[in-house]
């Protein structure tokens, strides 16, 4: 008898450590949105811009800024302004949004869409569209003054698809990932009037055409 | 209750909690996997770390130069989870309209999707261009590229500059200086814009990993065409103590060292 109560008390200890441990370690949220593998500077948005409102940043704007009635404006949640008045970053946040999933995690949130919009007084578009692109070239200096070539590494330029924003021309890329498995944006970009604007999303092209062309 | 009932009372209670154990231990054992790729199994939460000196001016940032050395690389984690230190010497260049594109240029260990440096430390860049890839960070082993390899405890000047710019697409070249080993120059480096900010950093990825080393006699490229010394630079830890150990200590206004702060002391050797 003795020994039939021991063997529940032995089973009923090891089933409540093995649901603590459960529920300690499996259940803890991780966050799907951070960065977590990616490599690379992390330098924070504030060193270059700061925190803003949407009014002060357009007192301040050197451009045209616009924002996308598409988007309503409780999904803004952040504005960042460059201190000299010369670009602007407005992050929206839509959880309704139809969004791609984020496998490797991203510097953007699976239900971000990010609008950064800046001063630039030439078109860049065209180049954009130029794929020709200088090969890396490898050199070896030696002590004595004399140089040679040790060969080169090709360098591509993204596939960008024209699109057409309320009759002006842009570029388009959508969603890419790479061998680490991080998954990125579709992303769309026009020049207006002085002005560039960007359009990032885990999205569609043709849904960020759609809260670009609302734009006023 | 008579004693037959009472045997048949325990036997079914026994038979209870032996099958709720071997159903939670079950339970267990299938969702460990995801237990260990989480905290990978003694490194820590698997986070990315980082510290950073960096310049406070504002502007067209035209280069950036350091002499580099590692003190001290560990990695804590396997292939697959990606584990990786690195020291690094880098360029953010180009305003908010455009992404955040940069370069930086170092000596890294551990891996990377499939790339792994083995025991050692090797040369490293990667650059973000979003002109080229939205988003995407292209990595390059640069030892690989020029068959030459740092060793910890080595002085390398690894410099960074704007270079030229060709039917509008800027190019950098990075010049890699060790007594080791002949100079190693690699020019017409695609990306985009020129610098607004000028960093030396270290990251790593996993809690338990480690990278020490310093960076020295750092000097920026301004507009000018001059180069000069760093002076109002500050140093930065993302994300913010006490989960991040990672620690930074200004040594002058163009020395930094980096090290690990398990306590109050950054420990950078």
């Amino acid at each position: 008898m003795n020994k039939s109560k021991t063997t529940i008390k032995i089973g009923i200890a090891a089933t409540l450590v093995a649901i603590a441990f459960v529920m300690t370690t499996v259940l803890t949220p991780i966050d799907s949105n951070m960065d977590v593998t990616s490599p690379g500077m992390s330098v924070p948005i504030s060193h270059i811009s700061e925190k803003s409102t949407l009014d002060k940043a357009k007192q301040n704007a050197q451009f045209m800024l616009k924002v996308p009635t598409k988007l309503s404006s409780s999904a803004l949640k952040e504005v960042y302004a460059e201190k000299d008045g010369s670009g602007v970053t407005l992050l929206y946040s839509d959880p309704s949004m139809k969004s791609i999933k984020n496998i490797g995690g991203a510097n953007i949130g699976s239900s971000e869409i990010i609008l950064a919009m800046g001063k630039k007084d030439f078109n860049p578009i065209p180049d954009a569209m130029d794929n020709d692109v200088l090969p890396m070239k490898m050199i070896t200096r030696y002590p004595n003054g004399t140089e040679t070539i040790d060969g080169y590494i090709p360098q591509t330029s993204a596939d960008f698809v024209t699109v057409t924003i309320n009759g002006i021309d842009g570029i388009s890329l959508e969603s890419t990932s790479d061998d680490a498995g991080n998954v990125y944006p579709a992303t769309i970009r026009w020049w207006d009037n002085k002005t560039l604007y960007t359009l990032y999303g885990h999205t569609s092209v043709q849904e960020l055409i759609k809260i670009a062309e609302s734009m006023q | 209750m008579t004693m037959k009932n009472k045997k048949m009372t325990s036997k079914t209670t026994k038979t209870i909690v032996m099958y709720a154990t071997i159903f939670t231990l079950s339970f267990v054992l299938f969702y460990t996997p995801s237990f260990v790729s989480a905290t990978h199994g003694g490194c820590g939460s698997h986070t990315k770390y980082n510290a950073a000196g960096f310049i406070t001016e504002t502007g067209d940032r035209w280069g950036n130069e350091a002499v580099l050395k590692v003190n001290s690389a560990f990695v804590c984690g396997t292939t697959s989870m990606q584990s990786y230190s690195h020291l690094t010497n880098g360029g953010f260049t180009s305003g908010s309209s455009e992404g955040s594109d940069y370069i930086e240029a170092g000596m890294w260990k551990g891996y990377h999707g499939t790339y792994s440096t083995g025991t050692g430390i090797k040369y490293n860049m990667i650059l973000q261009n979003y002109w080229q890839n939205p988003g995407a960070k292209q990595f390059f082993d640069l030892s690989q590229t020029f068959n030459v390899i740092p060793l910890v405890g080595a002085n390398v000047k690894m410099t960074l500059n704007w270079d030229h710019n060709t039917s509008g697409k800027d190019y950098y070249t990075l010049t890699i200086v060790n007594a080791a080993h002949p100079t190693k120059v690699l020019t017409n480096i695609w990306v985009d814009g020129r610098g607004t900010a000028m960093t030396v950093q270290t990251e790593k990825l996993n809690h338990n990993s480690s990278i020490k080393g310093t960076a020295t006699s750092i000097r920026d490229y301004s507009t000018s065409l001059v180069w000069s010394d760093w002076t109002t630079s500050v140093g930065n830890v993302i994300p913010a103590p006490p989960d991040n150990t990672m620690c930074y200590i200004k040594n002058s206004a163009k020395s930094y060292s980096f090290g690990e702060k398990p306590g109050s002391t950054c420990l950078t050797s």
